[in-house]
């Protein structure tokens, strides 16, 4: 069909000129824009069918970006050839032109490269819950220039790949297992040996709680109102919100049970003359007043 | 079939006719389920009523009302155009490996061989209709997670067996919501083998119903080298000690024959 429609159009004597392009050749070089836009689409959307599960959500994503780039400028190339540029004069001159653009955009080309180098280290990928900064999200793509993240209350930040070459990220979901740990305050009172049992058996009696690696109890210190125990168990990283949360209410209600005091902190106050009591007054109904030493 | 009203039973899978708007409550092992038939709905409430893992109840009332579901029993619907009167419950095995935990360690010599006898639960298969629509499986009870592997980077999320296993078939529990797996262990490797954890591949083997007993076949696993590797060999039907038996349940997984599985593990240090 193209090459009866390009027949009819060389068939046509063109008379408009512009630069000495005919009218036919820009429609071909049109034409051609399109065609390629639209086989780059469908090249995107034949590999988010045809390798929706073979591949990683970030390497379909670079996949994807490369064949329909590359399809598309093909045909742009095409196109200008269409239109008769030379290539040759085009690339003659690109190094001055890289030379200017160099200069001009540096920050970019800082990014460019940096999203590269985020690309080949492959320690965040898309679809990973990261910490950057004060920013925690889910990355949703790791684009030429920057990082975009979805926060937890479905902001994007937008981060650029250079701030996340040079930043401390923590990744959240990398490994499979993840450590819950809970600060626990006890009375100075309590036997540490009962708490200890106590705590293993609401780790023992969570589902979702991991045998292995055991529970561990660790010793923090006295503070001023409480001995202070870290009390850490393991869960798989997809279910460590429920894990958290079910521990803590687990822990909480086996201390209500078995009469665990969690203290609340203690001020004693000392007056000057801590000897002698101090002078209490009561007031009743607001019209007579008593006083007692 | 009908379910006798108040009288123990002795199995709880089966087929089942439901009547419209008819609720059942059965009482299996730590579970309890309330299985609820409308016009064009199955309901299934379901909530693990007790933290014994070797509770042995079985029973079934069809007297109970809507009032009468744990008010934190979690709630499953299913939609049909016109719901089907048959209910199927079957058991079938977990679909994790689950991994076994000695009370003590021991050592295996080698070209020595061990037989453990070990007991994991099953689930609560629901089905409707005459083909046997498949709703949803429901544990009898909630075995713990654990992790299987040499690190806490890489390694296999698995079931811990809560009731330990036994060299001696006589020293398990009697409890009816389990299912018996016969373990032979062979060291054939030159170094003495250190039995911590042992993981049973479970969803390479079917269930078996010998009188009122659940079994797995008996499985092999054989330690060549002096890794923590084992290979997996699957004893044909229901183990010997079982007896006559009958098929209820197929695997879920089909194993390759000679099949090298990781087996054995350490204790991880928590830390």
């Amino acid at each position: 069909m193209i090459n009866s429609m390009q027949q009819w159009l060389d068939a046509i004597d063109f008379t408009n000129l512009v630069g000495g392009i005919s009218l036919a050749a820009f429609i071909r070089a049109a034409l051609l824009v399109i065609i390629g836009f639209v086989l780059a689409r469908l090249a995107r959307l034949a590999i988010m069918r045809g390798f929706g599960k073979a591949l990683t959500p970030q390497q379909r994503l670079l996949f994807r970006r490369l064949v329909s780039y590359t399809i598309f400028l093909l045909f742009l190339i095409s196109a200008l050839r269409e239109l008769g540029f030379n290539f040759g004069v085009l690339l003659g001159a690109a190094g001055i032109v890289t030379l200017a653009i160099g200069f001009a955009s540096q920050t970019s080309v800082s990014n460019l490269i940096s999203g590269l180098f985020l690309v080949m280290e492959r320690s965040v990928e898309v679809g990973d819950v990261i910490k950057i900064g004060g920013t925690t999200g889910e990355v949703l793509s790791i684009d030429l220039l920057s990082t975009k993240l979805r926060t937890f209350d479905n902001l994007l930040v937008r981060i650029p790949n250079e701030t996340m070459v040079k930043s401390e990220i923590t990744n959240f979901n990398r490994f499979p297992i993840r450590r819950v740990d809970t600060m626990i305050g006890v009375a100075y009172n309590e036997d540490l040996q009962r708490v200890k049992d106590t705590l293993l058996h609401v780790a023992e009696s969570n589902p979702l709680c991991l045998n292995d690696p055991s529970p561990q109890i660790i010793a923090q210190g006295f503070g001023e109102s409480s001995v202070d125990l870290q009390f850490s168990v393991w869960g798989t990283t997809e279910n460590y919100l429920d894990l958290r949360n079910s521990i803590q209410q687990g822990i909480k209600e086996a201390f209500s049970d078995g009469g665990i005091e969690i203290p609340f902190p203690y001020r004693n106050l000392y007056m000057d003359e801590s000897s002698s009591p101090l002078p209490v007054r009561i007031v009743d109904s607001g019209l007579h007043t008593n006083k007692i030493d | 079939m009908t379910i006798p009203i108040d009288q123990p039973l002795t199995v709880w899978w089966g087929e089942f006719e439901r009547q419209e708007s008819h609720i059942g409550r059965w009482q299996i092992g730590a579970s309890a389920l309330w299985l609820t038939r409308y016009p064009q709905e199955w309901r299934i409430a379901h909530y693990q009523s007790s933290n014994d893992p070797l509770a042995s109840t079985i029973s079934h009332d069809a007297t109970v009302s809507h009032h009468d579901i744990h008010a934190d029993a979690k709630v499953y619907r299913y939609s049909f155009k016109q719901a089907p009167t048959m209910l199927h419950l079957q058991p079938v095995l977990a679909d994790r490996p689950v991994v076994i935990k000695p009370r003590e360690p021991f050592q295996v010599q080698s070209g020595e061989e061990v037989t453990m006898y070990v007991m994991t639960p099953v689930w609560v298969r629901v089905g409707v209709g005459d083909s046997n629509n498949i709703l949803r499986d429901f544990p009898t009870f909630r075995p713990s997670d654990t992790w299987f592997g040499s690190s806490t980077i890489e390694g296999e999320l698995c079931y811990a067996s809560s009731t330990l296993g036994r060299l001696r078939l006589e020293d398990l529990p009697d409890t009816p919501n389990r299912a018996i797996t016969p373990i032979k262990i062979r060291n054939r490797s030159k170094t003495s083998l250190l039995l911590e954890r042992v993981k049973l591949p479970i969803q390479y083997l079917a269930l078996y119903r010998a009188n009122n007993d659940l079994w797995t076949q008996t499985i092999t696993l054989a330690r060549e080298q002096n890794t923590d590797n084992a290979t997996l060999q699957i004893r044909k039907g229901a183990p010997v000690e079982a007896g006559e038996a009958e098929r209820l349940a197929a695997p879920n997984l089909k194993a390759e024959s000679n099949l090298v599985v990781r087996a054995f593990s350490r204790l991880f240090s928590g830390a």
